[in-house]
């Protein structure tokens, strides 16, 4: 029943919230029409870049948390309280004040860069001996490694030179407004083919909800599709980040939510949180152009108001859990 | 001609790090027998299982399953010859009974296709072999212990092994719970004739389960054969270091172990 409700809101967002998308802007409200020679047609793409941004990085950080939670086994993982987000976002900032803009390559690659080596960082700050990290160590390390990042992508700012400090300040605020269109275009597909590889492993994440050993009793080889699972998860957040900035707590919200909702096997949650993830971005997109139109406020805003109490509460849950 | 062996480890030293575990065991399991486990914390037991289910590496020696050396062989071919059901399996995500099955089944999945009718045809069978059925639509993480053991040979039983290892599997059961499950250990080996090794503390049902036991100290084997010759007051005196009795039961002939406090 529960299940059956989550499908039918599922389908009806995918209809309603990219219209509305659209439709909505500092234009006012309404299908854009061409009354001063094309300027509406304009604006429509301008609208679809927007809603494809939202649609494709929301799409990007759900589909990496799902991965993250199942492979760290840890409800609070996902790409920005990891510091995979903070990671990724100073490699790209750090080629955009080196002016590498040039290529649609250097970016999500700068991108990723960041982001593998800040999670090889945090799992290893967050390792306990030889056990797995616990919950609270990694999501520590991920908000300390972060923020290290943050400082450093601050002193970026302030060296970098006065013409490219606006685009480095808009990637630290998680921003959706003009997409960089070939980045876009290069980015989504990568999306799309880590997204595609991480469903076909989907037994092996179900398995792997188990811990390594009873994922290696059943047939996983284990010392191969962690590490395999681990990167592309960042990837998929990585191009994220190059596409948008930095964004929190999509990944954190929707692979819960739909989890719930529709069910824990990877099979579903996968391509269901994939798709909630980007309705959910381009409808918080949506509010944060709206709520103090005709003024926008960032979309990162919407989505830490939405996700932080949501953090918090998984959190007094599994401490509630662990005393128990 | 003596029975084809599930197991078999020569002289097989392993340890993690500097430390060595196994310093040289010898250890042949026949095919569709039942084996009991046994020795002190540290003894090497779990280590054991782990150099033969090709977790932990081992630094010398040999050890094959079936004829097939575990150095080498695919993750997908040891999954059908040795299944586990591991002493507590931490499941922290709230799958279905039926789904979490199905996770036994995982490396013949089609990643395409997802599950078809034969895995589901396989869950449905592992949940009617340990009385599962009416359990088959619950969240697993709303179980009790005994039923969530019983799931947990649902696995294996879905996963289809020749040989299953089975780590405490009743530590944390009460009796009746407990007989419950050894009654479904002992049909899995008499009517599918898959092999069965058990670790246990528990002298009194390794003594009564299993027709061979193998006693482990210091990561070596001390011990091997038939409960009457492994158990006896003396051996189990210096393996644990402190007073054991023992009592035949003159009728049936089953032995009963305790402690002297």
């Amino acid at each position: 029943m529960k299940g059956r409700l989550f499908w039918i809101l599922l389908a009806v967002g995918t209809i309603t919230v990219p219209l509305l998308s659209l439709m909505t802007g500092a234009a006012g409200f309404g299908w854009p029409t061409g009354t001063e020679g094309g300027g509406g047609r304009a604006l429509l793409m301008l609208r679809l870049d927007r809603l494809w941004a939202a649609l494709a990085m929301g799409a990007g950080l759900a589909g990496a948390g799902v991965a993250f939670q199942a492979m760290l086994r840890n409800p609070l993982a996902e790409p920005y309280v990891l510091g995979v987000s903070g990671g990724a976002s100073l490699g790209a900032a750090g080629a955009m004040a080196l002016g590498l803009l040039a290529s649609v390559w250097t970016i999500p690659l700068a991108a990723f860069a960041g982001g593998a080596l800040t999670l090889a960082l945090v799992l290893r700050l967050a390792r306990a001996g030889d056990g797995a990290p616990t919950l609270y160590s990694l999501i520590l390390s991920g908000v300390i490694v972060s923020s290290i990042c943050s400082g450093m992508l601050m002193f970026l700012v302030t060296l970098a030179p006065s013409e490219r400090v606006h685009s480095i300040l808009w990637w630290m605020f998680g921003n959706l407004q003009l997409p960089h269109r070939p980045l876009l275009e290069t980015g989504t597909v990568f999306l799309a083919l880590g997204l595609l590889a991480l469903f076909l492993l989907a037994p092996e994440l179900d398995a792997l909800t188990l811990g390594r050993e009873t994922a290696h009793y059943v047939g996983v080889r284990t010392e191969r599709i962690i590490p395999m699972i681990l990167l592309l998860a960042t990837l998929i957040a990585a191009i994220s980040v190059a596409i948008g900035g930095l964004i929190g707590f999509v990944g954190l919200v929707i692979p819960h939510a739909v989890r719930r909702l529709g069910g824990p096997g990877h099979r579903r949650l996968l391509p269901a949180s994939a798709l909630a993830g980007g309705l959910f971005l381009a409808l918080s997109d949506l509010i944060a152009r709206l709520i103090l139109a005709p003024r926008e406020i960032p979309v990162g805003v919407i989505t830490a108001l939405v996700g932080g109490p949501f953090f918090l509460a998984i959190l007094k849950r599994r401490q509630t859990e662990d005393s128990e | 001609m003596s029975a084809p062996l599930a197991i078999e480890c020569r002289n097989v030293e392993a340890g993690y790090g500097n430390r060595t575990v196994l310093r040289g065991v010898d250890w042949r399991v026949e095919e569709g027998s039942i084996c009991g486990l046994l020795g002190p914390n540290g003894a090497g037991k779990s280590t054991l299982f782990r150099v033969v289910t090709g977790l932990c590496p081992f630094r010398k020696g040999e050890v094959r399953l079936f004829g097939w050396p575990i150095r080498g062989l695919p993750a997908k071919d040891r999954s059908r010859l040795v299944g586990v059901v591991p002493q507590d399996m931490a499941v922290t995500v709230p799958f279905s009974v039926r789904h979490f099955v199905l996770l036994g089944r995982t490396a013949s999945l089609g990643r395409w296709r997802g599950p078809g009718r034969r895995d589901w045809q396989a869950v449905e069978e592992a949940l009617a072999w340990t009385d599962g059925q009416d359990l088959a639509d619950r969240p697993v993480t709303e179980l009790s212990g005994g039923e969530r053991q019983r799931v947990a040979v649902a696995m294996v039983l879905a996963q289809n092994p020749r040989l299953i290892l089975l780590d405490e599997p009743t530590s944390h059961l009460d009796i009746q719970h407990q007989v419950e499950l050894l009654q479904i250990i002992r049909r899995i080996n008499r009517e599918r004739r898959t092999t069965i090794v058990l670790i246990s503390h528990d002298l009194n049902l390794i003594a009564n389960f299993c027709p061979r036991v193998v006693l482990m100290d210091h990561g070596r084997i001390v011990a091997d054969g038939p409960p009457t010759d492994v158990l006896n007051e003396e051996r189990l005196h210096t393996v644990y270091h402190c007073a054991i009795r023992i009592r035949q039961d003159p009728e049936g002939g089953s032995l009963t172990l305790f402690p002297i406090l």
